[in-house]
């Protein structure tokens, strides 16, 4: 028996529910520091380059991928890629589109739980106050020291983080608040806190604009020098081919493309629905809270604050010391500031739930379509999973870093290049058969190249709402799988020799953890394909 | 301007970015706007 599956009620919901999964944290703190980082304006030319070569044409693969799923009642990449590709291995290679936003949410739930503790704090003026001293140093360390102690840093352990009880209560509370809105389903969870959560995200963004353009410091800086260290170009960055990868980069996790939430999205598209347009509304959308909004908050409020060389320092201290210590740092110091820290976590608070539930969504819909297991009962087996896995992140230093790198980073592209290559490639094969049929392989593998692309052009014109100019046709085709490639082989020869031997014990213990995560996920592959076709399928 | 460290450069690039994701969100939401009102 095949259960009934959601669909969602409104597409302005639907569209609000993907741009909300691709809103986080990044839009607001990733993107001005690596902006900021890779020559300010200049940056923004190979940044719109990938955002057509790379972000819309990924996009549009995950969105049809999931329609393609949905329309056979499936709604993750084991299905879907089992479907397409018709051979054992594709739904193992699928599977890494739950396990891979499982796994991050693990994580990414637990930095949300920060947000919403920084908010509370900053409600009831809770968090320290010090007059302003010329050293940033001096004067960042009591929010150094107050970050710290809310993830129990401060301890003296190399191994253990010791956190408070009351950051422990907010976790609960945020991954209790993330299941009852999965419980609660498609439409009646996740596209009603879409609608809710993202027209807050604007206004709240739009407030606290407002209020970094009206900063000025007592020597005369204002919002015009810190968009000034953020948007005037260093043309000689262009030459580097860090800032063309950073770029690329920065596309690639602000559309969140490769983590299998978007197809999931997609899924539960109402029958012949367009997914060319709403692929684009979700990503301008993104691209709205990314470029106008979360670059106009945290680092112009830092240079009018700190000046230039004191935001070149906080931004190379990472994107979080921007957004958890020094914007806290300025809000200490100007009038009505509790007000507007408490929104500025309130802000990155919505911005993390609108995703951590997207993430959670894909393993949703593998334990229902594939197992049949009803809502209730799935969301059971997901709170419990994320409940006892979440304590790696909490209390061992190092793992999420871990986590973050072999999980959300690097798997999430090397996924991207699958559902890539089984999209524009594979999709169109089964109408080629006959003019492959006894061809040496060199040529097959040359006729798939040339002649498959043309099915998966028609299926995501079917239904389309729009005109895709045919440009895209050749940049889906050939540049957006080649420039996948080109990334991961320069993360091959410049990140990943690095990584390979964690700093201590906890990395090792991060990585049995994703191989055990890797391993059940495989089991339970292998246990619903039994289910269904019977012991030869798997 | 002139005491500050935005300079045409960075005002312009500043302008196209933010013209060109308005264009698209514009764009995008009328198109839904429009196929929305043709399919009623």
């Amino acid at each position: 028996m095949v259960h009934k599956r959601e669909q969602w009620g409104t597409r302005i919901g639907l569209i609000l529910a993907v741009a909300g999964n691709a809103i986080g944290l990044g839009n607001f703190l990733r993107f001005p520091v690596q902006a900021a980082d890779n020559g300010g304006g200049a940056f923004m030319i190979p940044y719109m380059i990938s955002f057509i070569l790379l972000g819309i044409p990924l996009i549009w693969v995950e969105w049809a991928l999931g329609r393609y799923g949905g329309e056979r009642g499936h709604g993750t990449a084991v299905a879907v890629f089992d479907l397409i590709w018709r051979h054992p291995i594709a739904k193992y290679i699928g599977i890494f589109g739950v396990l891979i936003p499982l796994v991050v949410v693990v994580y990414y739930t637990y930095i949300e739980s920060w947000t919403l503790i920084y908010s509370f704090f900053h409600l009831l003026n809770e968090v320290p106050s010090t007059p302003l001293t010329s050293d940033i140093k001096d004067y960042l360390k009591p929010f150094n020291d107050f970050l710290n102690g809310i993830i129990g840093a401060s301890s003296g352990s190399d191994i253990f983080f010791f956190p408070p009880v009351e950051t422990y209560l907010f976790f609960l509370l945020t991954l209790t608040l993330n299941l009852y809105i999965i419980y609660r389903g498609v439409s009646a969870g996740i596209e009603k806190v879409a609608k809710f959560a993202m027209p807050l995200i604007f206004i709240m963004a739009i407030i606290l604009v407002i209020r970094v353009f009206t900063l000025t410091s007592p020597d005369g800086r204002n919002f015009l020098d810190g968009l000034g260290f953020l948007w005037n170009p260093d043309f000689s960055a262009l030459k580097d081919p860090k800032v063309w990868l950073a770029a690329a980069g920065q596309i690639f996790f602000t559309l969140s493309i490769g983590f299998g939430a978007i197809l999931t999205y997609a899924s539960y598209l109402k029958p012949k629905s367009d997914v060319a347009l709403n692929g684009i509304a979700s990503a301008s959308v993104n691209e709205f809270a990314e470029v106008i909004l979360g670059g106009s908050i945290a680092i112009t409020a830092s240079v009018i604050f700190f000046g230039i060389s004191g935001t070149e320092y906080i931004a190379s201290e990472g994107a979080f010391n921007l957004g958890f210590m020094a914007l806290p740092a300025i809000f200490a110091n100007i009038p009505y500031g509790a007000f507007f820290g408490f929104l500025w976590f309130l802000l990155l608070f919505f911005a993390g739930i609108t995703s951590s539930i997207a993430l959670m969504q894909p393993a949703m819909a593998f334990l229902e379509d594939e197992f049949n297991i009803p809502r209730e009962k799935a969301v059971k087996y997901l709170g419990i999973f994320l409940f006892v896995s979440s304590h790696i992140p909490i209390f061992l230093k190092g793992a999420l870093d871990e986590l973050d790198f072999w999980v959300g980073t690097f798997a999430l592209v090397i996924f991207a290049l699958f559902e890539a290559i089984t999209f524009v490639w594979i999709l169109g094969i089964p109408q080629i058969k006959n003019r492959l049929d006894g061809k040496p392989l060199l040529f097959k593998i040359l006729i798939v190249l040339k002649d498959s692309p043309e099915y998966a052009w028609k299926e995501l014109n079917r239904y389309a709402d729009i005109k895709i100019p045919k440009i895209f046709y050749y940049i889906l085709s050939y540049i957006a799988p080649l420039f996948l490639i080109l990334i991961l082989v320069w993360w091959f020869i410049t990140t990943l020799p690095s990584k390979i031997i964690p700093e201590h014990i906890n990395g090792w213990i991060a990585r049995s953890f994703i191989l055990f995560v890797f391993i059940l996920g495989v089991y339970l592959v292998k246990k619903a394909w039994e289910k269904k076709y019977g012991k030869t399928s798997s | 301007m002139e005491k500050h460290l935005l300079n045409t450069y960075g005002a312009i690039f500043m302008a196209v970015s933010w013209g060109i994701v308005l264009i698209l969100n514009i764009y995008s939401f009328y198109k839904i706007l429009y196929n929305n009102k043709k399919n009623k």
